[in-house]
């Protein structure tokens, strides 16, 4: 800030003036009284006091009614000029305070009371704003007691601190321009630099900048793209998802539905399999049946023929014995007619009980023969019922062990074929190994071939790139110059050429001479010397230039043309010589063609070198892949070796691997050798497989014949024991008929006997008679019966014909018939039917399940639609490549968040370093006297020549003390002078800190002259950088330091008296 | 040799990688391209009798032109007579608007030697002898085995017959692949060999088949974790049919994608000697708790790494991740001599404060320790 103008009106005897003022060191002078006290009252008035003030009452012109008024003229820091105009009146007083961007032109900014306040919003000194209470008198603060003292109390800043000012725009003022001035440049420079960093990020709100050029914005538009990309592929991912999800389902169904389907008709098939096979069964049962029927039936017959014979004889044995029975009935009943008579009689009374009692025994007898003959019959059948299951038992034996034995040879044979196979396999293992090994020995070899040829080439390619090297240095080494430098030297030569050839206009001179003299002739720089013959005419003809030089008397140079080509000449000479001199010393060139032709050579080397690095970096490109060939080559020999290691256990005893592979074909097909194993390899397991299933099948049927031998011998022996028990078994069964007839016929008889007997008994006589009458009776139904039994002999002997006559019939049908076979072919399809599972519930209800396997089918074909629908809304969406893309914008959204993230923790590490430093410094600069104490004290000590040491300055600026010989003193302890001396300096510290103007009116009256020059070349040295007004009547004491400006306010101010 | 063949696939030219810087990105796509141009070299230098692209040669269906230019420049730049077979597949599906559609300019600039597998059961003989068989992919996403419903092999055809399709071989139950490809189709369908794209490894399907199936993988990555890429198949068929065709990968990628953890500055140091950077798509992970000069170290060499205005960078794509990357604020730091109070005050308070803001107190310690060196330097 400095003070550009001063008026005044009707202040304190000036009636009016004007004073200007200028930059740097300002002298106003003038005698004593002129008023120069009162201008700088005036201006602090200005600055200070409220218009309606009545500390202003002091200005008031004593000749004057008009109130006083003080226009003071500024430019702040900024550049910007204001002009402050008061008229002090407690009543009616007026202030202005008007702005100008030229310094010429103004506008009012503020009047009346808003006027101080506004001022002291530019000006900062520390002042209250008016309207405030406070203190009383004149405002003041440390920076207007500094800049504008009182003339009686120059000391003042010596007891001043900014403690004391009423405002703390003072305090922050000074502190800024205190911190400023302490700042080291390094720390200045980092600070710069780091708030340079902070601002690219942030505004001095400290929010992220948006603006062009922010480090946030492309970050923040790319994050913002990749988002709303990764939010559109998230969404037709989901979509993607959601069909897919459908698809499995339904895949899932359609799954679950097939199965279902596959499973009803499996039931289905295995059902109609199972009750093909019961039919078959049934058939063959029924034919086997038939069969059995047709030989039961042969058999039968042949029985019945048997039987019919037996009958006959039978019937002729019952008749011959009717007949001898009928006889002896003749006979009894001649004999009962006898007896009759003898019955009538007591003796024959007693006969007759006692042939009774013989009858009953007879008859109890037979009774036991009958039972005893029932058990007998019950037990040969069961003898023989158990003879069939034993030979059923023998026939089903045999049949196991024929089975048994074609299983166990088929094993067998299985065996010595896999045993052949096996061996097979392993000789073609052994060739395949041969075969690998041979590969790889070959990849090895090629590979090593590979190998060298690689070194080779990055050996030529080091060498190449090492003679190319050379023939750039050589190249380098020439010095050649470049084209541009070729063409330069061209021109100049060219332009020294035309220049010359202008002054070639062609001279003739005639020399005469009048005396013999030695002349010295240089033609077109041709020198020679020579003695023209005196009186004679030696004419000399050159191009441009002649020179004649008389030896001691005269020299003649003439040159074609004028002075101007001359020159114009002498000029391109000089330019091409100093363009060429250069270069031709650089090269050893003589010659443009020698310099053309060195750069050929060297262009012709570089272009070779050029070459040499091509084909050395092609040689480099194509030896890269040694590294590759490298691991190539230990892979390809680790497996020569593995394979040599495997072959190396099938050597004979001192042969080598080698040895070994040379002894197989050397075209060995390792497809077609793998094919082979793996043929062999799956018969081998097929067989195996076989042979397992049928050893267990073996196992099962000797278990099954051992079970079926154990119940065969159990069985024989049963048979063995009743056997012996009835050895005569197959009689008594043959013969069991028989002997119950005879027996039934016997107790019949006896019955009869005991019949008669008992009605013997009862009537002896009529009892004889009866049994006389019943002998008839029976004589008569004996007869009856020998005629019965005529005729049954007669049917038997019918029957016997027909049975006979049946007989060759029933062979012949028998003989058709194989029963084995059929019972084989039954006990197949038993067995085929066994094996097949039992009826499932498909097959309790086929239609049903027909049915349910129909519904499943069209539920399938539902499916099957609707995953085609969904297959094609995935084909819509994208299936896959979704992923793939929402893959990708996670990751490049990822990346771009980890970007963000670096970035914003870089900003925030600027901004925390810009915070922390200016925390820092702040704490720093908060003692303000730190900042001034060392300039103060320099240029008190160089005042003072070192006497005193530093000033003791507080953090408020609040000055105590000075060092004086090592101690501190109080500056009461000082001499007036030296305190007022201090107090200058300590103010002029503070005005060069605050960059502003400084008032020094008719001080350091107390100082000596030599302290006083030294003041004066002060105060000259700071008007540098401040505005220095100085107000004296001793003006000349300061034309030595050729003040800026000097005034003479006699001649400006009026007095009003 | 009956026949040779070159089998690639899955070129995905136009692909984005949107994790990466714009630049890095633009060089990884342009690295695509250039792999198409190595395999057409290879195919010429090994004198192959056919080119097979099994799909995904493009990133998507329509992609910008500066991708399928760049393609049709490599095709139009060769005078061959070889036919190069394209295949479209899922990413790249023969729809109407697809590049692969007879209208568009990409289709209609081929020469005749390129051949686009444009519908169902398409076929071409290569000679008298061989005969190529393919379904193309009509659809992003679908469910068809495109390999089992080529043709069967016909009765007294004894001709090499090569199908060509595109999709998954993966076959687990219940997981749904896209455009599944059944196990045993080439034996199926009477195939010599099968090739087929999708998977980005090379990849002999049923090594132990009689006719192979093979995926040649991407010729360049596409991402890190991807295995086996970087090659196509060289496809060998001998003259005795009977005999298996033989097939070997072959190296045509540049580009190697990686990722590094270093947790000390000397592996670091280390890493910076490796040649094969500049091919290199590194993620790099710090995973460390350094003193001030190393971790001034450690920000000195990811410059290099990461190079600068002023100098080329080390590694092809760099990225790094300094989430573990920590400054031991503990340790003593050298800020050298005639440090400014300020400055003595400001690393006091930084240190106190990156106890409990470890990280952003860290980094601004190293701020102004770049910052203190450099005004010494100055």
């Amino acid at each position: 800030m400095w003070i550009r103008r001063i008026e005044v009106r009707h202040c304190a005897g000036i009636a009016e003036g004007a004073v200007d003022l200028q930059r740097g060191f300002n002298v106003l002078h003038g005698p004593n009284e002129l008023g120069k006290s009162t201008l700088v009252t005036a201006l602090r008035a200005a600055f200070l006091l409220p218009a309606r003030s009545s500390l202003a009452s002091g200005l008031q012109d004593w000749n004057a009614q008009e109130p006083p008024e003080v226009s003071v003229t500024f430019e702040d820091d900024d550049g910007r000029v204001w002009r402050v105009r008061k008229i002090f009146s407690a009543s009616g007083g007026k202030a202005f305070l008007d702005a100008s961007r030229d310094g010429e032109h103004f506008d009012t900014d503020a009047r009346g009371r808003e006027v101080d306040g506004k001022l002291q919003e530019i000006l900062r000194w520390g002042i209250e704003a008016p309207g405030g209470r406070g203190r009383r008198g004149m405002p003041s603060s440390l920076i207007t007691t500094a800049l504008l003292p009182d003339q009686g109390d120059v000391e003042a800043i010596l007891g001043r601190s900014l403690a004391d000012d009423a405002d703390e725009s003072g305090r922050d003022r000074l502190t800024e321009a205190l911190h400023a001035l302490a700042e080291d440049p390094r720390l200045k420079q980092i600070v710069d630099v780091v708030q340079a960093r902070v601002d690219e990020a942030f505004t001095p709100t400290g929010r992220k900048r948006g603006g062009r050029g922010s480090p946030w914005r492309g970050l923040v538009d790319e994050r913002r793209r990749a988002e709303d990309w990764e939010r559109e592929v998230r969404r037709q991912s989901d979509e993607t998802a959601r069909v897919r999800t459908r698809i499995e389902e339904v895949s899932g169904q359609l799954r679950h539905g097939r199965a279902e389907r596959d499973r009803l008709r499996e039931g289905i098939a295995r059902n109609d399999a199972r009750v093909a096979a019961e039919m078959a069964f049934d058939e063959a049962e029924e034919q086997f049946v038939a069969a059995e029927a047709t030989i039961g039936q042969l058999r039968t017959n042949e029985k019945a023929v048997a039987d019919a014979n037996d009958r006959l004889r039978s019937l002729a044995t019952k008749r011959k014995e009717f007949a001898e029975t009928l006889a002896d009935t003749d006979t009894r009943v001649e004999t009962a007619r006898a007896n009759l008579h003898e019955l009538e009689s007591d003796d024959a009374e007693q006969r007759r009980r006692l042939r009774e009692q013989e009858r009953e025994n007879a008859r109890l007898e037979l009774q036991q023969q009958l039972a005893a003959h029932a058990r007998r019959v019950e037990q040969a059948a069961e003898i023989r019922d158990l003879g069939t299951v034993i030979e059923a038992g023998a026939r089903d034996i045999e049949r196991v062990e024929a089975k048994l034995a074609e299983k166990r040879d088929l094993l067998e044979k299985a065996a010595a074929a896999n045993a052949r196979d096996e061996e097979k396999i392993e000789a073609l293992r052994l060739e395949r190994r041969v075969g690998r090994y041979r590969t790889a020995a070959a990849s090895t070899d090629a590979l090593e071939k590979q190998r060298a040829d690689t070194l080779e080439l990055a050996r030529r390619a080091t060498e190449g790139e090492a003679q190319a090297a050379a023939l750039r240095d050589e190249a380098n080494s020439l010095n050649a110059p470049d084209e541009a430098e070729l063409d330069r030297l061209r021109t100049a030569e060219e332009d020294a050429r035309l220049a010359a050839a202008k002054l070639s206009v062609g001279l003739t001179a005639q020399l005469t001479l009048e005396t013999a003299i030695e002349t010295a002739v240089d033609v077109d720089g041709d020198a020679r010397t020579l003695t023209p013959e005196a009186g004679t005419a030696t004419e000399f003809e050159a191009e441009r230039e002649l020179a004649i030089e008389l030896s001691g008397v005269a020299t003649l140079r003439v040159r074609g043309g004028g002075r101007d080509l001359v020159e114009e000449a002498a000029e391109a000479g000089a330019r091409w010589k100093a363009a060429s001199s250069p270069v031709f010393s650089r090269t050893g060139c003589s010659t443009l063609d020698e310099l053309v032709a060195l750069r050929q050579r060297a262009e012709g080397l570089r272009s070779e070198a050029h070459e040499l690095s091509r084909e050395a970096e092609a040689a480099g490109l194509r030896a890269e892949g040694r590294n590759d060939i490298e691991r190539r080559l230990a892979t390809a020999r680790a497996e020569r070796d593995r394979h040599a290691g495997d072959l190396a256990t099938r050597r004979d005893e001192g042969q080598t691997v080698e040895e070994l592979v040379a002894t197989f074909d050397a075209a060995l097909d390792q497809a077609a050798l793998g094919n082979d194993i793996e043929n062999l390899q799956e018969g081998l397991q097929e067989r195996r497989s076989l042979a397992e299933r049928m050893a267990v099948e073996i196992d099962g049927d000797a278990r099954e014949l051992e079970d079926k031998r154990a119940r065969r011998e159990e069985q024989e022996a049963q048979l063995a024991g009743r056997s012996a028990a009835l050895e005569d078994w197959k009689a008594v069964l043959e013969r069991a008929e028989e002997e119950r007839g005879r027996l039934d016929r016997e107790l019949d008889a006896v019955h009869a006997q005991l019949g008669e007997l008992r009605a013997e008994i009862a009537d002896e006589v009529g009892e004889a008679r009866s049994t006389l009458n019943g002998l008839t009776e029976t004589q008569t139904q004996q007869q009856t019966a020998l005629e019965q039994a005529d005729g049954a002999l007669g049917k038997a002997r019918t029957e016997l014909a027909r049975l006979e006559g049946e007989t060759p019939i029933l062979i012949e049908n028998a003989k058709s018939l194989d029963l084995d076979a059929l019972r084989a072919a039954r006990d197949e399809a038993r067995e085929a039917l066994s094996a097949l599972p039992p009826l499932g519930p498909e097959g309790a209800d086929t239609a049903a399940t027909r049915e349910e396997a129909e519904l499943a089918d069209r539920r399938i074909r539902e499916l099957e639609a609707e995953l085609r629908k969904a297959e094609g809304a995935l084909e819509q969406t994208g299936g896959q490549q979704l992923d793939e893309q929402r893959e990708q914008a996670r990751e490049a959204s990822d990346a771009l968040a980890r970007r963000e993230q670096e970035l914003e923790l870089d900003y925030q590490a600027w901004q925390l370093l810009q915070q922390t430093l200016s925390e820092a410094e702040r704490e720093g600069a908060a003692h303000l006297g730190s900042a001034l104490v060392q300039p103060v004290s320099q240029r008190i000590a160089s005042l003072t020549a070192g006497r005193y040491g530093e000033l003791a300055l507080g953090p408020q600026l609040d000055a105590t003390g000075i060092e004086l010989a090592g101690s501190e003193r109080e500056f009461g302890a000082l001499s007036v002078g030296t305190r007022e001396q201090i107090a200058l300096v300590l103010r002029i510290a503070i005005a060069e800190a605050l960059g502003t103007f400084l008032v020094l009116d008719d001080q350091l009256t107390q100082t000596d002259d030599t302290r006083m020059d030294w003041t004066r070349r002060l105060l000259a040295e700071v008007a540098q950088g401040v505005q220095v007004i100085v107000l004296t009547c001793h003006p000349l004491d300061y034309e030595a330091e050729s003040p800026d400006h000097v005034v003479d306010l006699s001649a400006l101010l009026s007095r009003s008296d | 040799m009956a026949l040779t063949l070159l089998h690639t696939a899955d070129w995905h030219l136009g692909r984005r990688f949107p994790a990466f810087e714009h630049e890095q990105e633009q060089e990884l796509t342009r690295a695509r391209l250039d792999a198409v141009g190595r395999i057409l070299d290879l195919a010429e230098s090994r004198n192959v009798d056919a080119v097979l692209c099994a799909g995904d040669l493009f990133d998507e269906p329509s992609p910008d032109e500066s991708w399928w230019g760049g393609a049709l420049r490599e095709f139009t730049r060769r005078d061959w007579t070889r036919p190069v077979i394209l295949l479209p597949g899922n990413h790249d599906p023969l729809t109407p608007n697809s590049l692969y559609d007879a209208s568009h300019q990409f289709r209609a600039g081929l020469p005749a030697y390129v051949r686009v597998v444009d519908r169902k059961g398409w076929e071409l003989s290569l000679g008298d002898n061989a005969v190529v068989i393919a379904n193309p992919c009509m659809s992003r996403a679908g469910q068809t085995d495109l390999a089992a419903s080529l043709p069967e092999r016909e009765e007294g055809d004894d001709r090499i017959r090569i199908g060509l399709a595109h999709g998954s071989t993966f076959d687990m139950d219940g997981h749904q692949a896209n455009f599944p490809i059944a196990r045993g189709a080439a034996l199926d369908r009477g195939l010599d060999y099968l090739a087929i794209g999708d998977t980005h490894a090379f990849r002999e399907v049923e090594p132990d088949a009689a006719a192979p199936t093979v995926y040649p993988g991407a010729p360049e990555a596409t991402n890190f974790g991807e295995r086996d890429t970087g090659n196509v198949a060289l496809v060998f068929f001998p003259r005795d049919r009977r005999r298996r065709a033989m097939v070997r990968p072959e190296p045509v990628g540049r580009w190697t994608w990686r990722e590094e953890t270093c947790t000390s500055v000397p592996a670091l140091r280390a890493l910076l000697t490796d040649p094969q950077l500049r091919r290199t798509v590194l993620r790099l992970v710090l995973d460390m708790e350094v003193p001030m000069a190393e971790y001034d170290e450690a920000e000195r060499l990811i410059g290099e790494l990461s190079g600068s205005m002023a100098a080329s960078p080390r590694v092809g794509v760099l990225t790094v991740n300094r989430e573990q990357f920590r400054l031991a604020a503990d340790a003593p730091i050298e800020f050298g001599a005639n440090l400014p109070e300020a400055v003595r005050s400001t690393v006091a308070r930084l240190r106190a404060r990156a106890e409990t803001e470890p990280e952003v107190a860290g980094r601004a310690l190293h701020h102004l320790y770049r910052l203190v060196k450099e005004t010494e330097a100055a």
